[in-house]
């Protein structure tokens, strides 16, 4: 009895150990977000399937042409590599591979960090499936309420990039669902940041964006200028923009490329991609910067303390 | 006495007592077998009864989750997906069975678009409501109410397939459902296949708005907005418990309405029992267990094995009562082994005291037991007839008082030894010269011995007294020690005695006062006599004279026959004048007599030489010389008168007695006056083709007068003749003999003949006879088988070592050997088998009264029978009558020889006779 459960188990590993996997990253190596949801996804796979990774890099190349020709790439790749699944982790994976080369196609794919923007690529085919990224806004407006018993308007500073502007449409619908203005300020520099920012303090809050895009940024910089500046509660959906925001809720890169790696094994192991629904994300981090709590003179709830992350 | 058979154990007992001992070590092992399965059963029921509680503890702790998580639910309004993720994996990983954690909320049918549309814009991009037809999904019928899975846990890709599942329209769990609502009660699913492909079951409860169970059914149906529902493995909910090992087979089954299983839910068996567990029983154990309300029946089952028993304590019980029996039986075995044992002592003991008192009745000898006081305790009836007294009379009494045993040649009172016996612990023998004095004054010559008797201690308790009536022997011995020293036929001293006797009167010749005078006696005549009637009329006329001899002689004096017809007389007076006065008496009364055989009548006379014993300085021999020398000089002066023997002429007259002889026989010698004859031994009870003869010598006189051997043959011997006589013997019977087997070998016809030649002690103690009858037998081939030798009983029992060497030097030759004159050495018997002879001849002085005379008798029936023991022939002497003949034969003598049967004849004669036969034949 003892063997045959051992076979059992054993079976899926062994029916796996001669899969392929790829992994096809919209962004370069180094980018915060992009390591971590390579990370999960190898310690997920790690023994179960052979992987390899594709760096589109379209973080730091961000030209149509560019996410065209590295999806060709990818897509030699695939047919070099012919894996059993392929993961496409965000958005322009899905954009230049997924949509034009292998929509409803045989080989299965399971895409990630989608910032619920999947209309835009026709999802679901019938032979993907995946996570879609979103941001816990319903979450961050309780604690906004809580924060500020009479929040009405606040703006959305971020950087000029499609990714923004497509998250802002769905934070302005949301917030503008509880009854909160949400305006929104693009900037595609660090001055401008600077600029936007001191604005930003007569609102009620200031929600920062992604600075990615912003070339020139510094951190440093922009962390002093930001303490040194802030009168107003400013909050972000994103760990690395704590140093310039009081208060976070951040999604994990590593839910997503878990999410992803599970889902993939699931194919494996015989699960069609139509049978998974897509899922979003469901797990965030609360991250509290006591420093700008205290510039503009607030208390951190007890409630929060409890949960909540302090950034150092 | 009766002895009773000895007790045994039959086999029958044995097999009894072997069944037995393994009956009830089986009964006992049994017992102990028993006792272990109910103690195992009690066991195994508290184990099953305890697995059970604890079955039903874990199946209410999931309702107790359940009811978490509705509280939880209902706590938080609307739980998202965060909170719901949090709060199911704390349920999922304090709680191994529920494999997954479902929310479900209620839309209603003109709701569901909406519902499908805001799942879908909060990123759910694909979702719908679906329903499961198999193992496929497809979009849910149309109902009015449904039940949809909003969140699930864990988020899995397995588990979020059910995303959008309404499980109410699902007929799996419809009634569940159903029930749990109209309950507010954790209702659980029947049986189902859980997503990762294990046996389970869901929990399903209703949250109402409101928060509180409505009273009203009405109400919770319609309140009962949202359901939580957990999946529960079976498996890990059963394999979780612990002690399950020990149950055997679990299983867990879920019921129907009809109380009977609907679905095995669960089923778990152990390890292969060994198939002798078969012999042992199975334990059943059932239990109705309700939770969530389902009803659940667990069943437990375990095959007994080996296990649960006691080994060792089966094994010591059995094998202690196995020791027990085989003690029990060794001591049966012992005990009867002891009763028989002590049966047979007693039997054995019995019979050796039926034994012994018969073997005491049955002993010729008187047997007498007493004790230390020397006090009669026993006597046979020997003993009562000996002593005259009965045992119940003699028991108690002193020996001493019983009987008195005296010395029989002094007469005095003989103290018997019992004190010394008892003493010195050993047996004392006194076989000699006692005689037994009895209550009737009778005399019994007995031997006596005492021998103590020992008791277990080993110590003395009396003494047995063993009386043998030694009359007879001791009358046989007393007649054989007359028979050495006397003369057969007329029971007179005879030569070796009167010898003795002068021997001694010579030795006391010169300290006692008395005069010692031999007289020796030869009758005139006699010859005529013996000529003429025979041996018979011979010897019974030598009887009568002895007869009138006796009363001549006083009782201090001795007359002996010294041998033929000569007497002696060794007389004890003062003076030659008393002397000469009894031998004139003596052939006064001679001179008288008349000796009448049958119609004839004969006067005889004797002449009597007289010598004086005056010193011890003669021998013996000496003086029998000078006697017979001075009665040749009375013979040759006429007879019938005494001649003294004076020492002054002792030279003349001993030359001249010897001279005499020597000249005769010298001059028999030159003048061929020996003659052979024979005299034919007969076999007396088988017939035989060879005739024996036995070959005799006579010498003639000067006046052509036969003179016996008995008359020459002492004188030869005496003066160194006999050699050469001997040797002329052999030559000329040899010459006759050689020329007997020439005609033999010519006439095939004749008989074979074998003779018996007499040798002389002389002639085998030289030398050069031997050599020279060896020469005469290896010149002469066919002779030495023909011959066979005499020699005396009396020479070969003194000379041992050269009859020995004579006898087997010419026995390789091929003649035989006889040993004549058997039985006149008392003591020849134990010398009789170192002398390597073919026969036996018997003396005739035993044979000729062995008819009538029971000690001649017992003597040749001895003699007869030792040799034919030894495998010697014998032969009987002086066959003179019928009784004779008839007493040989019927005592199984081999030979006979004797006047009755066969005469004397001259050896051509006999030899003639046969040449003529074979001629006539």
């Amino acid at each position: 009895m003892k063997r045959l459960l051992l076979l059992l188990l054993l079976l899926p590993m062994s029916v796996m150990a001669g899969k392929k996997c790829l992994l096809v990253m919209s962004y370069h190596k180094g980018y915060e977000w992009n390591d971590g949801i390579e990370r999960a996804v190898r310690r997920e796979l790690h023994g179960r399937c052979e992987l390899k990774v594709f760096y589109m890099d379209t973080k730091r190349n961000t030209s149509e042409e560019w996410g065209k020709q590295q999806a060709i790439r990818a897509k030699n790749l695939i047919g070099m590599f012919r894996p059993d699944v392929v993961i496409a982790s965000d958005d322009n994976a899905s954009r230049y591979l997924v949509k034009p080369y292998y929509r409803n196609a045989r080989l299965p794919f399971v895409f990630c960090g989608i910032n619920w923007s999947a209309d835009e690529y026709g999802y679901p085919y019938r032979n993907t499936t995946g996570m879609i990224e979103i941001a816990p806004v319903a979450s961050m407006i309780k604690h906004l309420r809580v924060l500020i018993p009479n929040v009405r308007h606040g703006i959305y500073l971020s950087s000029n990039t499609r990714t923004e502007h497509k998250d802002y449409e769905r934070f302005r619908s949301i917030f503008s669902s509880h009854g909160i203005q949400l305006d929104a300020a693009f900037v595609s520099s660090m001055a401008s940041w600077k600029t936007v920012y001191l604005k930003a303090q007569k609102f009620d809050f200031v929600l920062i964006g992604n600075n990615a895009g912003i070339t020139d940024w510094d951190s440093k910089e922009i962390s002093v200028f930001a303490l040194g500046n802030a009168q107003r509660l400013s909050v972000s959906f994103y760990q690395w923009m704590m140093p310039y925001s009081a208060f976070a809720l951040t999604k994990r890169p590593e839910e997503q490329g878990s999410w992803a790696g599970k889902t993939a094994l699931a194919i494996l192991s015989g699960l069609k991609p139509s049978d998974i629904p897509v899922v979003v994300n469901r797990h965030w981090d609360m991250w509290v910067n006591p420093a700008f709590f205290g510039k503009i003179g607030m208390r951190v709830p007890v409630h929060m303390q409890y949960r909540a992350r302090l950034w150092k | 006495m009766e002895v009773k058979p000895l007790a045994r154990l039959s086999p029958r007992v044995i097999y009894a007592f072997v069944a037995g001992g393994l009956l009830l070590s089986l009964v006992l092992g049994g017992i102990v077998i028993w006792q272990d399965v109910v103690h195992s059963r009690r066991e195994f029921e508290q184990m099953a009864d305890g697995y059970a509680s604890r079955v039903l503890r874990r199946l209410n702790s999931n309702v107790a989750v359940l009811n978490s998580i509705r509280a939880m639910t209902f706590t938080l309004d609307e739980p998202d997906d965060e909170q719901f993720a949090l709060f199911s994996r704390e349920v999922l990983r304090q709680n191994s069975q529920i494999r997954s954690v479902r929310y479900l909320v209620r839309v209603k049918r003109n709701d569901l678009s909406t519902f499908v549309a805001d799942m879908r814009k909060r990123g759910y991009i694909d979702f719908h409501v679906k329903e499961r037809k198999g193992r496929r999904w497809q979009p849910v019928s149309r109902h009015d109410i449904y039940y949809v899975t909003k969140f699930v846990a864990p988020f899995e890709p397995v588990q979020v397939q059910f995303l959008g599942h309404d499980m109410f329209s699902d007929p799996r769990f419809h009634k569940s459902i159903y029930a749990a609502i109209n309950s507010g009660e954790a209702v659980a699913s029947p049986p189902v296949m859980l997503p990762n492909g294990e046996r389970g079951y869901f929990l399903f409860q209703a949250v109402y708005a409101g928060g509180e169970r409505p009273d009203k059914l009405s109400e919770r149906r319609r309140s009962a907005t949202r359901l939580v529902a957990i999946a529960i493995s079976i498996r890990t909910l059963m394999t979780g418990l612990n002690d399950r090992s020990g149950l055997g087979t679990v299983r867990l089954e879920a019921m129907d309405g009809t109380s009977k299983p609907s679905a095995i839910m669960y089923d778990y068996r152990a390890g292969n029992v060994p198939a002798a567990s078969i012999l042992l029983p199975v334990f059943h154990f059932k239990r109705q267990l309700l939770s969530g309300g389902q009803v659940f029946r667990l069943s437990m089952a375990r095959q007994t094995d080996f296990g649960i028993l006691r080994i060792d304590v089966i094994m010591i019980v059995v094998f202690a009562t196995l020791l027990f029996t085989g003690l029990l039986y060794y001591i049966l075995r012992m005990t009867l082994a002891n009763r028989a044992a002590r049966h047979k002592a007693q039997a054995e003991l019995f019979r050796e005291r039926e034994r012994a008192a018969v073997t005491l009745y049955s002993i010729a000898d008187a047997v007498i037991t007493t004790d230390t006081d020397g006090r009669v305790d026993y006597m046979n009836p020997v003993a009562e007839r000996m002593t005259g007294w009965s045992a119940n009379d003699a028991r108690g009494a002193p020996v001493d008082i019983v009987f008195s045993i005296v010395n029989e040649s002094s007469r005095s009172r003989y103290e018997i030894p019992l004190h010394e016996c008892i003493r010195r612990g050993k047996i004392i023998k006194q076989e000699s010269n006692l005689v037994i004095l009895n209550r009737n004054n009778q005399q019994i010559p007995v031997s006596l011995s005492i021998a103590p008797i020992r008791d277990l201690d080993g110590g003395v308790s009396g003494t047995v007294l063993i009386l043998q009536d030694v009359s007879q022997s001791r009358e046989m011995s007393r007649k054989l020690l007359w028979q050495a020293s006397h003369d057969g036929l007329t029971g007179l001293v005879n030569r070796r005695e009167f010898e003795r006797r002068l021997k001694y009167a010579i030795e006391t010749a010169g300290s006692e006062m008395a005069a010692r005078f031999v007289l020796y006696m030869d009758l005139d005549r006699f010859k005529v006599v013996n000529d003429t009637c025979g041996h018979v009329a011979g010897d019974a006329m030598l009887k009568q004279i002895a007869g009138l001899l006796k009363p001549l002689v006083s009782g201090k004096d001795t007359l002996a026959r010294l041998g033929g017809d000569e007497f002696g007389i060794l007389l004890i007076c003062d003076t030659y004048a008393d002397a000469e006065q009894v031998a004139e008496r003596i052939i006064d009364k001679v001179k008288k007599y008349r000796f009448s055989w049958e119609d004839k009548t004969f006067e005889i006379g004797v002449s009597i030489g007289m010598v004086r014993i005056i010193s011890d300085e003669i021998s013996t021999i000496d003086a029998l010389s000078h006697a017979d020398s001075a009665c040749y000089i009375a013979k040759e002066r006429g007879g019938n008168r005494v001649h003294v023997y004076m020492s002054d002429d002792d030279a003349l007259l001993k030359r001249h007695g010897e001279m005499q002889w020597v000249h005769r026989i010298t001059r028999a010698h030159e003048e061929s006056r020996f003659r052979l004859h024979v005299q034919q031994i007969v076999p007396l009870n088988r017939k035989e083709d060879v005739y024996h003869y036995e070959i005799l010598v006579r010498m003639m006189d000067e006046n052509g007068e036969e003179i016996l051997p008995t008359s020459f043959i002492a004188a030869a011997e005496r003066y160194n003749m006999i050699i050469d006589l001997d040797k002329w013997i052999i030559e000329s019977a040899f010459s006759h003999i050689i020329d007997y087997i020439a005609c033999r070998q010519a006439n095939p016809v004749l008989p074979h003949l074998t003779f018996s030649i007499n040798l002389s002690g002389q002639s085998i103690s030289d030398p050069g006879m031997m050599h020279f009858i060896a020469e005469m037998f290896d010149r002469n081939p066919g002779l030495a088988t023909c011959v066979t030798f005499e020699i005396t009983e009396t020479f070969a029992v003194s000379n041992m070592t050269e009859a020995g060497e004579f006898i087997a030097f010419l026995r390789e030759k091929g003649c035989r050997f006889a040993l004549d004159d058997f039985g006149t050495g008392v003591s020849s018997f134990s010398y009789l088998k170192n002398l390597d002879v073919d026969y036996l001849k018997i003396d005739g002085e035993f044979v000729k009264d062995v008819s009538c005379d029971p000690v001649d008798f017992a003597m040749v029936s001895s003699i007869n029978h030792m040799g034919h023991v030894i495998g010697v022939r014998t032969v009987a002497e002086y066959v003179e009558n019928e009784a004779v003949y008839e007493c040989l034969k019927q005592m199984g003598v081999d030979y006979g020889q004797g006047v009755w049967m066969q005469a004397v004849e001259p050896l051509s004669d006999m030899l003639r006779s046969h040449l003529d036969r074979s001629r006539s034949d």
